[in-house]
């Protein structure tokens, strides 16, 4: 029999019964393996002196400060760009928040449909605009899973699990730590059925007559795969700095045009005019993609990042900002703690 | 929106034993982990509590994952500190004392340049060097070692005997065979 390798050789000094009755035979006669063993045991003696203490922390101090910070975390008022990125956050924020559940976000995910739009608009709501809306489960049937996310171990992994780009800074400001955490969110499809029958049961007062062909029509949200680099101790709030990608939603119907279903949501009870001029004064919904921002709660601003037109999002109160973009059928997102200008120097700096 | 709702349920678990349980299942051990990348009790504490707090509002503390994934971030999150020098910059400014928890009669061995000395080394090797040296002499066994940081178990051996022979390397000892 051939020597031991090194691997099993090592795991000998630590699980010595953790080798096959034929290698066992061999070790016991071989001196060669035998001496290799005795010198990785004396090695992993001394390092294990250097690893060696006693630890014992006050588990229920430390049980008590988790319980804290994490009912405090919850009550953040501007959400953690990480998870938002994470998660798929701008086109989440369109498709997931306000889109999936309000007809004026609906309308705007079919503005989206079946074209690709090439930059990012922000839609203020306020929140009593939002609080009027009817919930579009009212008026029909919808199925949206979560999408998933794991972890990846680095910039090249995160890429090749989610098929989009290297999210490697050219260069970072001194005050970030070195090594970011990666995430990776997998596409995922969700659909909306529409049902005249359910709609006329739940909306009180006059509504507009179903348009022929809307009843029955089921509109496909496919959200695409995307990956963040966070940087920073997440965990105390939000990151120093998040770098995300994720591919541009695609919505398709299988009956209604796109424009018979914008005008039939848009003019719905409980949608304001405000906010439905608004929508519509998008314009070409093949270049635009919209970005409903709570006015209340943020600041939002047209800015050129990356060569593109896209959007700085900034709360009031200085915790926090984020630039959002869209380049080749790809949402950017670069946001936390720095300034925006520092931000704004790592967004055009990526690849 | 789903990112606050999340937050909601992992509140939940806070208040159900699976919090307690988990914690006193791990937490020592995730500490452990933390303090013998970053050679300071405090530290290790603020990274062990920050990785819980993580683990917490993303996951159910039930989770049957919750060991491997905890002691992969907590290795993760303890040299991204050591690399980073922020908490330490931040603590030693403010003057609060090192350890908060007790030493033993060991760190007689690994005190003032020995475990800058080792913190420092260890932040030289690769990730997955430094994590399988740590984990291991944390106590975990080849397959929690394997679990934790998604390799094969037959891989274990290999890499800690390579990643042992970098430390070596960078702490000056002979690695002549």
């Amino acid at each position: 029999m051939t020597h031991l390798n090194e691997g099993a050789l090592r795991r000998l000094v630590d699980e010595p019964f953790a080798i096959s009755g034929s290698e066992r035979e061999h070790f016991q006669s071989c001196d060669r393996c035998r001496e290799s063993v005795h010198r990785m045991r004396a090695e992993a003696a001394e390092i294990s002196g250097l690893f060696d203490v006693a630890v014992a922390p006050s588990v229920d101090r430390a049980q008590e400060k988790v319980r804290s910070r994490i009912g405090n975390s919850s009550r953040r008022a501007w959400p953690n760009p990480g998870r938002w990125v994470a998660g798929g956050v701008a086109a989440a924020v369109v498709l997931l928040g306000i889109g999936t559940l309000t007809p004026a976000g609906s309308a705007a995910q079919d503005l989206l449909n079946v074209f690709q739009p090439t930059q990012v608009t922000v839609v203020p709501v306020t929140a009593s605009e939002l609080q009027s809306l009817p919930k579009l489960r009212e008026f029909g049937t919808i199925q949206m899973p979560h999408p998933t996310t794991q972890s990846a171990s680095d910039a090249a992994d995160a890429a090749k699990l989610s098929g989009l780009g290297d999210l490697t800074p050219v260069s970072l400001p001194a005050t970030v730590s070195g090594t970011p955490q990666y995430e990776v969110v997998s596409p995922a499809t969700g659909t909306f059925t529409f049902d005249a029958a359910k709609a006329s049961q739940a909306v009180n007062g006059p509504l507009p007559a179903m348009p022929q062909g809307l009843d029955g029509s089921t509109v496909t949200v496919q959200t695409g795969a995307g990956e963040a680099a966070v940087y920073g101790p997440e965990s105390e709030g939000i990151p120093d700095l998040v770098i995300g990608e994720m591919r541009t939603p695609q919505i398709t119907s299988d009956g209604a045009s796109i424009k018979t279903i914008e005008d039939y949501l848009l003019n719905l009870p409980g949608v304001s005019p405000q906010l439905a001029a608004s929508i519509r004064a998008l314009g070409d919904p093949a270049q635009t993609l919209p970005l409903p921002i709570p006015e209340d709660h943020l600041n939002s601003q047209s800015v050129s990042v990356h060569g593109t037109q896209g959007t700085l999002i900034s709360d009031p109160n200085g915790l926090g900002s984020m630039y959002v973009w869209e380049q080749g059928n790809t949402i950017f997102a670069v946001g936390g703690t720095l300034s925006s200008g520092q931000l704004l120097s790592i967004a055009n700096g990526l690849s | 929106m789903a990112v606050l709702a999340s937050d909601s349920v992992r509140v939940r678990d806070r208040d159900s034993g699976a919090f307690d349980e988990l914690f006193a299942r791990e937490y020592r051990r995730v500490v452990g982990i933390a303090y013998r990348v970053l050679q300071n009790g405090a530290e290790a504490e603020d990274v062990a509590q920050d990785v819980f707090c993580d683990f917490l509002r993303r996951h159910p503390a039930d989770a049957p994952y919750a060991g491997p994934w905890l002691y992969r971030a907590t290795t993760h999150a303890a040299l991204n500190a050591v690399r980073g020098r922020k908490r330490r910059q931040r603590r030693e400014e403010m003057g609060q004392p090192a350890l908060a928890t007790d030493p033993g009669p060991e760190q007689a061995v690994i005190t003032g340049e020995n475990r800058i000395e080792v913190r420092s080394a260890l932040a030289r090797l690769s990730e997955k060097q430094a994590a399988i040296l740590v984990l291991r002499y944390s106590g975990l066994s080849y397959a929690e070692v394997a679990e934790a940081l998604g390799v094969k178990i037959g891989q274990v051996g290999t890499l800690l005997r390579r990643a042992e022979t970098a430390l070596r390397k960078e702490l000056g000892y002979d690695t002549s065979e």
